[in-house]
């Protein structure tokens, strides 16, 4: 059931962020509302849940915007690594405030979109450092802001009984 | 006895001189108007008095037999405004779309020798690195790769991959998208490519590989070229907003603004050769 919820979230997500998400972009600049999620996953979850979820997500990018058999895996190798980077690191204590998970999102935005550039990189393609930096920085920033939201609703839903596993001690249930 | 008789004749008098009073009277104008006032003087107040209580009773009355009644008018009045205003909306959205697909089809005027397949966009990709759009029909419908995609105010880019039932469109902006093209006003060719420094930011893309000093402006029209045999001749691709011209030795290139506003993007047609 479990499994069934989230496969249904990240399919849900994926949806939001290429219809509506897309349509609020500043400056052409979209926040990812797939990391939010996948980080949230990560969060509540850990590192395999987290992967997991980033790779399912990933897939389904990269099937509807892969250019090629490679950027589709590469889609799908950005978002595992983001889930699994992001559940690895998260400390596991009791953490009240949400300004934790939204560093985490901003930071999974940064290393999303860092991932993205090193092809630019190798192939010596120019990219130019302003709009770099405004893509990074204010799409980190607004994932954050997204994330607010996105975490807020997966840990309430996660309180539900056929979210939780068997002798569940996840700290965030004991608030 | 006698004060009866007396009384009689009292009676008989006063009525007599009233009566003599009132015919005097009224063979007078003035006597008339005296007696029409002095009515007036003593009824007028109490018939307004009347009138006000029977207009006030009447109309709480009223208020209390017809409430029920405008209640029920009124929620239908509403339903009614709804109901219209849910119509108005429609309408609007249907002139809208009427109007969008009128210009798209005026396509089928200037290129006879196209079809089209009417499209409707239902993803954008989600990365700020790439602009590729998901349209809902595939190669039931005819689609295949490389058709080129055309929407209101010019192109949108051609498509690159065909599923059953949807198709992927990759665009102008594209930082992997190259069109060749040519300068409506001076008829210098290049290719229009998108800009892969900037990534989808500011959503412009560039012209390349022009020719040495071209004659270029900023406002020109950058149109397609037949030369890349994807494309027929004339789409519009956007309007020159910045031309930079090297003077080290390297090539020039100018900024386009792309004709069709990618933020907005609902239809497009697909031109399908007959």
């Amino acid at each position: 059931m479990k499994i069934l919820v989230t496969f249904v979230l990240i399919l849900f997500n994926y949806v939001l962020q290429t219809t509506l998400i897309n349509r609020l972009s500043i400056f052409g600049v979209v926040p990812d509302v797939g990391i939010a999620f996948i980080v949230s996953i990560a969060i509540l979850n850990g590192v395999f849940s987290g992967g997991a979820a980033g790779f399912v997500y990933g897939l389904i990018t990269g099937i509807f915007f892969g250019f090629s058999k490679a950027s589709t895996v590469f889609y799908l190798f950005e978002y595992t690594a983001v889930g699994a980077i992001a559940g690895l690191l998260y400390p596991k204590t009791e953490n009240k405030v949400f300004i934790r998970p939204m560093l985490f999102a901003g930071g999974g935005y940064l290393l999303k979109e860092l991932i993205d550039i090193i092809p630019k990189l190798v192939l010596r393609i120019p990219v130019f450092t302003l709009p770099l930096l405004m893509i990074l920085i204010l799409g980190s920033l607004y994932t954050a802001v997204i994330m607010f939201p996105v975490h807020n609703l997966t840990e309430r839903l996660h309180r539900f009984r056929f979210m939780r596993l068997e002798n569940d001690t996840r700290i965030f249930l004991e608030k | 006895m006698l004060v009866r008789k007396t009384r009689k004749i009292v009676n008989i008098w006063f009525v007599s001189i009233v009566i003599v009073v009132c015919i005097l009277l009224l063979m007078l104008n003035s006597g008339i108007k005296i007696l029409e006032n002095t009515a007036g003087f003593i009824v007028l107040p109490f018939q307004r008095a009347g009138n006000a209580i029977i207009n006030g009773v009447g109309s709480a009355f009223d208020s209390v037999f017809n409430s029920y009644a405008i209640k029920k008018e009124n929620s239908q009045l509403k339903s009614e405004i709804d109901s219209l205003k849910a119509q108005l909306q429609i309408y609007s959205e249907t002139a809208k779309e009427n109007e969008r697909l009128t210009e798209l089809f005026g396509y089928l005027e200037e290129y006879p020798e196209y079809e089209t397949i009417l499209a409707s966009v239902t993803a954008f990709s989600p990365d700020n690195w790439s602009m590729i759009i998901v349209v809902n029909k595939g190669s039931q419908h005819g689609v295949a790769p490389d058709m080129p995609v055309v929407a209101q105010g010019g192109l949108v880019g051609r498509v690159i991959e065909v599923s059953d039932n949807w198709s992927k469109i990759m665009t102008v902006i594209d930082s992997r998208s190259k069109i060749a093209a040519i300068v409506e006003r001076s008829r210098d060719t290049g290719i229009v490519e998108g800009v892969v420094e900037t990534g989808n930011f500011l959503g412009r893309c560039r012209m390349i590989n022009m020719p040495f000093k071209p004659s270029i402006m900023p406002g020109d029209t950058i149109l397609t070229s037949e030369a890349g045999g994807v494309f027929p001749k004339g789409l519009v691709i956007g309007r020159v907003s910045e031309v930079s011209q090297n003077r080290t030795g390297g090539d020039d290139f100018a900024i386009i603004v792309p004709s069709v506003d990618f933020a907005h993007l609902e239809d497009v047609l697909i031109l399908k050769e007959k």
